[in-house]
């Protein structure tokens, strides 16, 4: 098990979870976030490999389009 | 080109900054831009950048003014509602400040007329101010095609994103920008990406998109006159507990747009 961050809550999750699995852990639509890993955001196309490590700070949020 | 005495005193407050100069106010005076979209971020964009004497402005525009739109368009009165915003914005302007061509294009940009618009004009940078996802996306795309950095930025509800983008065929060519290359929108946000809610449905406070326009036009500003910007970092403001957060745009290596 490893600790990591997902918006401000400390989760203990197990070793190697990817991005894709943090979602649908906490049963969020791929299509409806994007995803900042350590403050970076990670490409959607790289969650499904993206392995979280001890500590991450992991964080979702939607796009806003209004003006 | 040089100033005259009105102009002097006019600009004076800008000149005043030690990096500004007569130098930088010049540099802005020469340069055109375009703003997309004249609604709650497009009009005070707008707006700062007539003012400061920008050479060259061009609104892009459809929409008409709506008596809803007043309380956060303030460069738009009960008179002008059923106008369209970048006619009554472009002839206001050009009023305040003469040093600055203001110029209307009433058509929604799209994915058909974008080739043929900006055929007719040469921005050196563009404002996405627009108020929907596919336009979002479309002025990405015409960023990365034509080469322009792009400054955007965007609300709904209580929250509001801006962030610079600069084409890595700009940043190639000018190594002085002193810029990494950088993920653009759709690295972000995919196409396909879904929004929780539409800006339509969402309600928001006039001041809070005034923040979001005012970083928009800083930062574009700040580009314009040769002041290091930081590019592709994506700003997040909360207008409820007024907080900012801000994230590095990676690149991916299989966005369709920039790759």
């Amino acid at each position: 098990m490893i600790e990591i961050y997902i918006n401000g809550e400390r989760h203990k999750l197990t070793a190697n979870i990817t991005l894709v699995e943090i979602l649908a852990l906490k049963q969020v639509a791929e299509q409806s976030v994007a995803v900042v890993v350590n403050q970076v955001i990670i490409p959607r196309s790289e969650w499904p490999h993206y392995q979280c490590q001890i500590g991450d700070q992991v964080e979702f949020f939607s796009a806003v389009a209004g003006g | 080109m040089s100033l005259n005495d009105h102009q002097y005193i006019l600009y004076s407050k800008q000149m005043l900054l030690a990096d500004v100069s007569e130098q930088g106010q010049l540099t802005l005076m020469k340069a055109e831009v375009t703003v997309v979209g004249v609604g709650g971020l497009g009009q005070l964009v707008a707006q700062y950048l007539a003012a400061s004497g920008v050479g060259h402005v061009h609104l892009i525009d459809d929409d008409k003014v709506a008596l809803s739109n007043l309380p956060r368009q303030l460069l738009f009165s009960a008179n002008d509602i059923e106008v369209n915003k970048a006619q009554v914005a472009a002839k206001k302007l050009q009023q305040r400040n003469p040093d600055s061509q203001v110029s209307a294009h009433p058509t929604r940009l799209t994915s058909d007329n974008y080739q043929t618009l900006f055929n007719t004009i040469s921005p050196q940078v563009i404002f996405d101010c627009s108020d929907n996802f596919a336009t979002r996306q479309l002025i990405n795309r015409i960023a990365v095609e034509r080469h322009l950095p792009l400054f955007s930025a965007a609300i709904s509800g209580d929250q509001g994103q801006w962030f610079a983008y600069l084409p890595e065929s700009v940043l190639t060519k000018n190594p002085a920008l002193n810029t990494k290359p950088h993920g653009c929108y759709h690295c972000v946000f995919p196409a396909d990406s879904l929004l929780s809610q539409n800006c339509s449905q969402m309600g928001v406070l006039g001041p809070a998109v005034g923040i979001m326009a005012s970083m928009q036009a800083l930062a574009g500003m700040n580009h314009i006159i040769g002041r290091q910007v930081e590019f592709g970092v994506l700003h997040r403001f909360d207008a409820k507990r007024l907080s900012w957060s801000k994230a590095t745009m990676a690149i991916d290596k299989h966005c369709c747009v920039c790759r």
